[in-house]
């Protein structure tokens, strides 16, 4: 298969056009448009600049700047369902990938076969945890994605695919040249792709199943003038459940309805423990916490609204390991561990609860003056 | 030093019978005199050679194998009945010296007693000297045998072979072969020299294509010696064992995509279906029967003579990076070869293999395990395997046709609905 990247006249002109739609109120189609980062296929120089988004949808890297596997892995299975025949391939993977020079995006190991039609469900983390995955495609008109054996709390965002939609158009020549689609109108609850013989591109769209705590840190301006905190480790547990499985019953439609009919979580133990931030490794540098710039550190886990009559599933206890600095720059204190307890209630998937932690100075930091640096003893 | 030549009206046998005895030892009281001696003949797979190619595939490889164990009953007045040839050793030798094996031999040479009734042999292949005993090294690998004789109206005599591998990964998927296709091969991204296209070959070194024989002789004959190949005793060869081959067929697929077939595992199917276990034995007993009734003893061994269960792992489970699919199209490449104990499919069910590969896409820094959906082995296109019989081969070729890349160009995520946002003040950091 060749491919050819745009020309750079055509890129000029496809800029010009996305400036000027993006300039346009008109959303007929209940879309807005969203500017993406360039995000060039590697190793083909097919790249998006813009294209349209339903409505409630960022860019993945929004949430997920920069992404590593497994959170940048999507696992995907493809359904042949040419002349009914409703053939399953084995799972596949579109890995992020960045390259030197800055280069990032997608890697396929998924196969099609110019001619033939196939139905493209996806899934995120597509393995690590999720190495069991599974498509029941018995029942066409309601698809089933089963992601067994979860972590109830999770450093990882698990997803599902709910549409996808053809990403390229091909112009005549020689060889063709290959356009990414800028209002590809991708929708939900479409999941159909017809392969065609120059150009296999597809956008995806993908909804939450687990729900979002985000703690937010900073630090007070009076703890700061005697001292810094630098983020090492953040650590969550759950005491309600310790694996789930997933099970998630789809409806394909032409109604760009949320295919997602159903979502079973299956959860057994007792406990579940995520290290959702880690930048403790001695080459690590850390975070240091800032008056005014929040760090947000974000985890994931079995929605409370799935527990069935226990309170218990809504307490969370965040363990966070840090540095303290003094202002010249030693740490004084290394590796200290702080530990809070939070009770969340009643979230659903998709749901984010923001929680700002802000580090206060102790009664002993207000009363004491300036660290002294390498102050002058007199014995008499 | 008697010398004994013979002339068989069977072309291959012609090749391979001519029987030297090398010496002689004075008979016991239950010996005859010694007058006409029992020579032996092989004919390894005769007429079968057309529905097997396994380990030994013709007489001239039988030969090349180079020996079998026979046990032989001799039936006298009733109930007389007398082992003249207790696991006895016999080997294809160079008899006149040229330096060219040319003739089966065994020591000590026996003899025909025309008072006997008849005579029941029973051979096998490779020959052993490890006998089935309460006292046997349980830990001991090597093939084992042990024989019985029952007394009665008709008396029953058997032998068994046992410790015989379930599954054995054949010497002879062809190394040599598959190197030079992969030398063939426009690749330049592949280095044979680190990868293990002779994986097959190195893991195994000594494959025993186990074979078995019988025969039913009248010492009749020699009142008239009209017939001398009735001197001899024809046995008659016969895999135990089955052949299940593996190959890999390369139709369509992404150039920038490297697949490697690391694993390859059976299932049963939809019904519950016994498979032998990789990595256990079996035994397995062959008994003589009356009045020259053609044995059967060559039939599928019952699953409840093997250990089995619903799934077993074959050649070369996490091995990496395994036997890579090459890109030549619709030429096939071996990706391994086993024989294997006959075993019976359950009514209605089916063997289900399911491949384990890897796919590395250019930009990936591992490879990407994939398993596939397990798939019916058939026969043909349309009938399913209902056993896997003995002395028969069944390939099995794995088509990749991958067709083209599709390819991700980007994603999009649904923003986190904001449900609640709590102040938490934190102290003694």
């Amino acid at each position: 298969m060749k491919r050819k990247g745009i020309a750079f006249d055509k890129i000029i002109v496809l800029v010009a056009m996305l400036m000027a739609f993006a300039a346009c109120t008109q959303d007929e189609l209940s879309v807005r448009r969203v500017p993406l980062t360039l995000m060039p296929y590697t190793p083909s120089p097919v790249t998006v600049e813009t294209r349209a988004l339903p409505d409630g949808y960022v860019p993945f890297t929004q949430l997920h700047p920069q992404p590593q596997a497994p959170q940048g892995q999507i696992g995907v299975y493809l359904v042949d369902v040419t002349n009914g025949a409703n053939k399953k391939e084995p799972l596949g993977t579109f890995t992020y990938i960045e390259q030197s020079g800055g280069k990032t995006g997608w890697v396929s190991t998924l196969g099609v076969v110019p001619g033939k039609s196939y139905k493209v469900f996806g899934f995120h983390p597509a393995k690590g945890e999720v190495d069991n995955s599974n498509l029941d495609y018995t029942n066409p008109s309601a698809p089933v994605v089963k992601l067994p054996t979860l972590k109830a709390v999770s450093e990882l965002d698990v997803c599902v695919a709910v549409g996808i939609a053809k990403g390229t158009v091909t112009t005549a020549g020689d060889p063709p040249t290959i356009t990414p689609i800028e209002d590809s109108n991708i929708t939900l609850g479409k999941f159909d792709y017809a392969a065609t013989e120059n150009d296999n591109y597809i956008y995806m769209l993908v909804d939450h199943l687990f729900s979002c705590v985000e703690f937010s840190f900073k630090i007070d301006a009076k703890y700061q003038e005697l001292r810094d905190i630098v983020l090492r480790k953040v650590e969550v547990e759950s005491n309600a459940a310790g694996q789930v499985d997933i099970t998630v019953t789809l409806n394909p439609n032409e109604l760009r309805d949320n295919p997602i009919s159903n979502v079973v979580y299956t959860y057994s133990g007792t406990s579940s423990f995520a290290t959702v931030y880690d930048k403790s490794g001695a080459t690590d540098t850390g975070d240091m916490l800032s008056t005014t710039t929040a760090l947000p550190v974000p985890g994931y886990f079995l929605p409370p609204s799935a527990y069935s009559g226990s309170s218990t599933g809504n307490s969370f206890t965040m363990k966070a390991t840090y540095d303290v600095l003094d202002k010249t720059g030693v740490i004084v204190r290394e590796g200290a561990e702080a530990t809070n307890t939070f009770s969340i209630a009643g979230m659903q998937r998709g749901q984010k609860h923001v929680i700002n932690i802000l580090v206060k100075p102790t009664y002993l930091y207000q009363l004491s003056d300036n660290d002294l640096n390498n102050p002058e003893l007199v014995f008499n | 030093m008697k010398k004994l030549t013979f002339c068989s009206p069977f072309p291959i046998i012609l090749l391979l019978v001519l029987l030297v005895f090398v010496s002689c030892r004075k008979p016991g009281t239950d010996e005859p005199a010694e007058d006409v001696a029992i020579g032996m003949m092989s004919s390894s797979v005769a007429g079968r050679t057309s529905s097997t190619r396994a380990i030994i595939n013709n007489l001239e490889a039988f030969k090349t194998q180079g020996n079998f164990g026979v046990f032989g009953w001799k039936e006298a007045a009733s109930p007389y009945s007398l082992l003249v040839f207790d696991n006895v050793k016999v080997e294809w030798k160079d008899t006149d010296s040229d330096g060219t094996a040319d003739a089966w031999q065994y020591d000590p040479l026996r003899y025909w007693d025309k008072a006997a009734y008849r005579y029941y042999y029973g051979a096998y292949a490779p020959y052993t000297t490890k006998e089935e005993t309460s006292s046997a090294d349980p830990a001991d690998t090597d093939i084992h045998y042990a024989y019985s004789e029952t007394s009665g109206t008709p008396a029953t005599r058997s032998f068994t072979l046992s410790r015989i591998p379930q599954w054995q990964l054949a010497d002879h998927c062809d190394a040599t072969k598959l190197a030079t296709v992969e030398t063939a091969v426009n690749d330049p991204s592949f280095d044979p020299s680190t990868h293990s296209p002779y994986a097959c070959a190195e893991t195994n070194t000594s494959v025993v294509d186990v074979t078995t024989a019988y025969s039913h002789n009248t010492p009749t004959f020699y009142t008239t010696q009209q017939n001398a190949m009735n001197y001899f005793v024809q046995l008659d060869f016969r895999h135990i064992l089955a052949q299940m081959e593996f190959r890999v067929k390369f139709k369509s697929g992404p150039n920038n995509v490297k697949y490697y077939i690391t694993g390859l595992e059976l299932k049963s199917g939809a019904a519950s279906s016994e498979i032998p276990l990789v990595g256990e034995k079996f035994a397995h007993t062959y008994t003589f029967e009356q009045d020259g009734v053609t044995d059967d003893s060559f039939v599928p061994a019952a699953s409840n003579t093997l250990v089995t269960g619903t799934t077993t792992s074959l050649y070369p489970t996490g091995e990496t990076p395994g036997v890579k699919v090459i890109r030549n199209k619709d030429i096939e490449h071996l990706i391994c070869c086993y024989l294997v104990a006959p075993f019976t499919v359950a009514s209605g069910s089916s063997i289900d293999l399911v491949v384990h590969y890897t796919a590395q896409a250019v930009g990936l820094t591992e490879p990407e395990a994939v398993t596939t959906e397990p798939f019916s082995l058939k026969l043909d296109a349309s009938t399913l395997l209902t056993a896997i019989e003995a002395g028969k081969k069944y390939t099995t070729t794995i088509v990749f046709d991958k067709g083209q890349l599709i390819d991700l160009l980007d994603v999009a995520i649904s923003n986190w609905a904001d449900v609640a946002n709590n102040d938490h003040d934190v102290y003694n950091w």
